[in-house]
């Protein structure tokens, strides 16, 4: 069945003449604006190239830390409150392979426009501040360490991709945090936030053209001449594939993953396209509409959530299921078991795929309500090379026996990486010391 | 009749419905209605299994169904909403979508699977035994459960003092029989109220909405939510729970009530103090001293209750209590500039904004508007921008310290 799409508003894109991608989405009406740049520069860039051609290491965690002080002004204060004082909102945010500024407001468009653009301009990494700014991460990395969850998926990371970086923590470790220099952060930045390869998104009622001016200047920051290295993709797995921890967490969790290596990164219209199949096949052998998923619920294998997801960047990708569960040995034996079943290859019919293509159009068109979900969704489809309002082309062309293929390919006799974290404790809520003192 | 309002906007690639039913809060009605919300997604008359709901909503376009509690003053809300696609954008959806997301709706609340007059056995177990693991999961969030802590301590016997999605011991006792009389009287009590958001429809008007989304009840007397009282001696509690971080909790009651004129001039005080990026305490705790990644403050606007926290080293945590409340000696001097008192209330002004331009947004605002009496976001933010800095000089020294509360992640500290 062919399901046809509208996209609801006007997209704009431009190649300035400082080399900036734009993009504009032009949302009549709409009071409010989201702006977000983003620069390739992430937790998996770990080398760059000085100006004489030799190679320099980045410590694990720096283009995060880039991001964090990049908010610092020469003057001591913050950023954020010079968009404060214009009303608006600025965030932040560093993943795998890249980071992303972003700005929101209802008044002041422009301004605050300009200022998002002129403070990613103006790096100021000084020595003091550099230093304060460490403690602050330290303790950022505390709170993750903190969280079973986050233990569970580092194990995990680091049995699906090994020694490559994606098997790290974005925010790197204590240790290779206070490795970070001023003089490190400005040979990063000169080497990855160039305008050539910065991306511009801005979804408001605004004229493509003021913006496209605006971000015409952009790149006034004298370079010293580094350059980019690109990372390579996970083309295998680590050494282990079972993990087990203990840790302080109410109930045993379970990840289980199963990598998806190439050889390059990939990019473009195949990444999105796998993308889809995978969200769908997925979806069917594991989502809530699954037989399997209410198998699990009715035998409790499962405590509050069991999750499954397919998730791919260029440079590596893995189907994750996930859950709490009591039982988790026997609920990792079930999706196994699973799996081999004979004939399972048949829930890949007609009825159910048009269904879930459908569902994929509606939250397609779901994306556009909200203008800063709106605007990630273009500055991933930017930076990894497809467009985003090619999915509904992408997703009617796609059979079963595609579908078929990728079951076949990333599922079929293969041994899943398995994380497990156990409590430390009994199962139990009040088990904390409690001591009252009353002055 | 219900009451249902229609927030029209073609601005908008979603259509939103929300039902929103509300009840006195009292102890132990935060278990039961999680308990319920739960039940009413397993199964309906039409599609007595959740597996058929997931699979009516998927052939919806993806539709988004959501259950939530929360607590708005002194009600309890359950709170079921749809998020479906606009018709104009999926031409072969048709016009119909509204309808039949309305219809799922109302079945999910007036036509639950039932068996015997009972919820089936199976789902009762499944979900109750799906709510206590994820409250206990919930004690994987360390500042989460110190905040849970901390809101015991404060509000200790009242009904204020349970999380929303209620307590262990209480879900742990529940019989479907006492889930089944609770959503009796929720049917009976709740005053019932109907939200759209979106695109108008052609032949769907707000008659068909009332008619499709009518039941018998009575209507609610709403009861008026008192301030937080303060305590005659500060309640200071320490516990340990192993970990790699400890968390700080400072709780300030006002006696500041919804409806005093100082609430507003006390939301600008939270703004200065600890609320945003430009607040005392992320500039002193986190970006002067280091000692924390996350800390800031938040206010209950109902109780007039503060609560400043911190993420960080045990032995940063006396330092960092000294600080929140020299800085909070600070704003009560009127130890702030105008630059500050300006951000703030042009942040507070931008949230509103914000939140009235999105359809979810805008749906949040007026249940609350409606069960708070409070003015439109225009009159809002007139109101803030005309608070003058005596007035949050005067909501600041009303502000007390109550509760402390350390959650150390050693023994030894």
């Amino acid at each position: 069945m062919v399901e046809s799409f509208q996209i609801p508003f006007s997209i704009h894109e431009k190649v300035l003449s400082n080399g900036m991608h734009v993009t504009v989405v032009y949302r009549k009406g709409f009071k409010r604006m989201s702006a977000q740049l983003a620069f390739p520069f992430g937790s998996l860039h770990q080398r760059l190239q000085d100006r004489i051609g030799l190679e320099q290491e980045i410590p694990a965690g720096t283009a995060h830390f880039l991001e964090h002080q990049l908010f610092k002004q020469a003057d001591g204060s913050s950023i954020s409150d010079a968009f404060a004082v214009l009303g608006a909102y600025d965030n932040a945010f560093t993943n795998f392979d890249h980071t992303v500024y972003m700005a929101d407001c209802s008044d002041n468009q422009a301004e605050v426009l300009q200022l998002l653009l002129d403070y990613t301009d103006q790096p100021f990494f000084e020595k003091e501040s550099v230093e304060n700014e460490k403690e602050i991460i330290v303790q950022e990395l505390m709170m993750y360490k903190d969280q079973p969850e986050e233990s569970l998926e580092i194990n995990l990371r680091q049995g699906l991709y090994g020694q490559h970086p994606a098997g790290e923590d974005i925010g790197g470790t204590e240790e290779t945090v206070r490795k970070v220099t001023p003089e490190l952060l400005y040979a990063c930045y000169d080497a990855y936030y160039k305008p050539t390869l910065a991306r511009l998104v801005v979804v408001a009622d605004l004229p493509a053209e003021e913006v496209f001016a605006l971000a015409e200047s952009w790149g006034s920051y004298k370079r010293a001449g580094f350059s980019p290295l690109w990372p390579a993709s996970s083309t295998s797995p680590g050494a282990e594939s079972e993990f087990s921890i203990v840790a302080r967490a109410a109930r045993p969790l379970i990840g289980l993953g199963f990598g998806d290596y190439r050889k390059t990164p990939q990019s473009g219209p195949a990444l999105l396209r796998r993308q889809l199949e995978m969200d769908i096949l997925v979806d069917l052998l594991f989502g809530r509409s699954s037989a399997f998923y209410w198998q699990l619920m009715e035998e409790q294998l499962f405590g509050s959530s069991f999750h499954s997801d397919y998730h791919a960047t260029p440079y590596f990708g893995a189907i994750i299921l996930g859950a709490d569960s009591l039982d988790p040995v026997q609920l990792k034996n079930k999706i196994l078991t699973y799996l081999n079943t004979p004939d399972l290859e048949l829930i890949i019919e007609p009825e159910a795929v048009a269904r879930l293509k459908r569902k994929t159009l509606g939250e397609l068109l779901s994306a556009f309500e909200n203008s800063e979900e709106l605007a990630i969704n273009l500055v991933t489809a930017g930076l990894y090379g497809y467009r985003f309002t090619d999915i509904p082309q992408q997703l009617q062309e796609i059979t079963e026996t595609d579908l078929l293929n990728r079951f076949r390919e990333l599922l079929v006799g293969r041994t899943p990486v398995v994380s497990y974290v156990y409590p430390n404790q009994e199962i139990e809520t009040n088990d904390v010391d409690y001591e009252e003192i009353s002055e | 009749m219900t009451n249902l309002f229609w927030l029209p906007s073609d601005q908008y690639v979603t259509q939103h419905v929300r039902i929103w039913l509300a009840q006195p809060i009292e102890k132990g009605i935060f278990s039961k209605a999680s308990l319920l919300a739960s039940l009413l997604r397993r199964g309906t008359e039409r599609y007595p299994s959740q597996r058929q709901i997931v699979e009516a909503l998927e052939s919806l376009w993806g539709a988004e169904m959501h259950t939530q509690i929360s607590r708005v003053g002194g009600s309890q809300l359950t709170t079921i909403s749809l998020q479906l696609p606009d018709g104009r954008y999926l031409p072969q959806a048709g016009s119909e979508l509204l309808t039949e997301g309305i219809a799922l709706l109302t079945e999910l609340i007036t036509q639950p699977h039932r068996m015997n007059g009972l919820f089936p056995q199976d789902s009762f177990d499944q979900e109750k035994e799906r709510l206590q693991a994820a409250i206990e999961n919930r004690k994987n969030q360390r500042s989460t459960f110190a905040q849970q802590r901390l809101q015991e301590l404060v509000y200790g016997d009242s009904a204020l003092a349970s999380p929303r999605s209620g307590r262990l011991e209480e879900i742990s006792a529940l019989q479907n029989k006492d889930v089944v009389d609770f959503y009796e009287q929720t049917l009976r009590n709740s005053e019932v109220i109907v939200g759209l958001c979106g695109n108008h429809v052609e032949d769907f008007t707000v008659e068909k909405a009332q008619e499709l989304l009518s039941w018998p009840r009575q209507p609610l007397v709403r009861q008026p939510l008192a301030a937080w009282s303060h305590r005659q001696e500060v309640s200071e509690t320490k516990e340990v729970l192993p970990g790699e971080q400890s968390q700080l909790l400072l709780a300030f009651s006002s006696e500041i009530a919804y409806e005093d004129p100082l609430n507003l001039p006390l939301s600008v005080f939270n703004g200065i103090y600890g609320a945003f990026a430009h607040s005392r305490l992320f500039r002193t705790v986190r970006e002067e001293h280091g000692l924390a990644y996350a800390t800031g403050s938040r206010l209950d606007r109902a109780t007039g209750v503060i609560t400043a926290y911190a993420g960080l080293e045990a032995s940063s945590a006396a330092l960092a209590k000294e600080k929140m409340l020299e800085e909070l000696h600070r704003l009560q001097q009127g130890d702030f500039s105008e630059e500050e008192l300006h951000m703030t209330q042009q942040t507070l002004c931008e949230q509103l904004r914000g939140m009235n331009q999105e359809a979810e947004g805008r749906l949040d605002f007026r249940i609350n508007q409606i069960l708070m009496k409070h003015g439109d976001a225009d009159d809002m933010m007139n109101q803030i921008q005309a608070i003058k800095r005596e007035q949050v000089v005067e909501a600041a020294q009303r502000v007390h310290l109550h509760t402390t509360y350390f959650l150390a992640d050693r023994e030894d500290q």
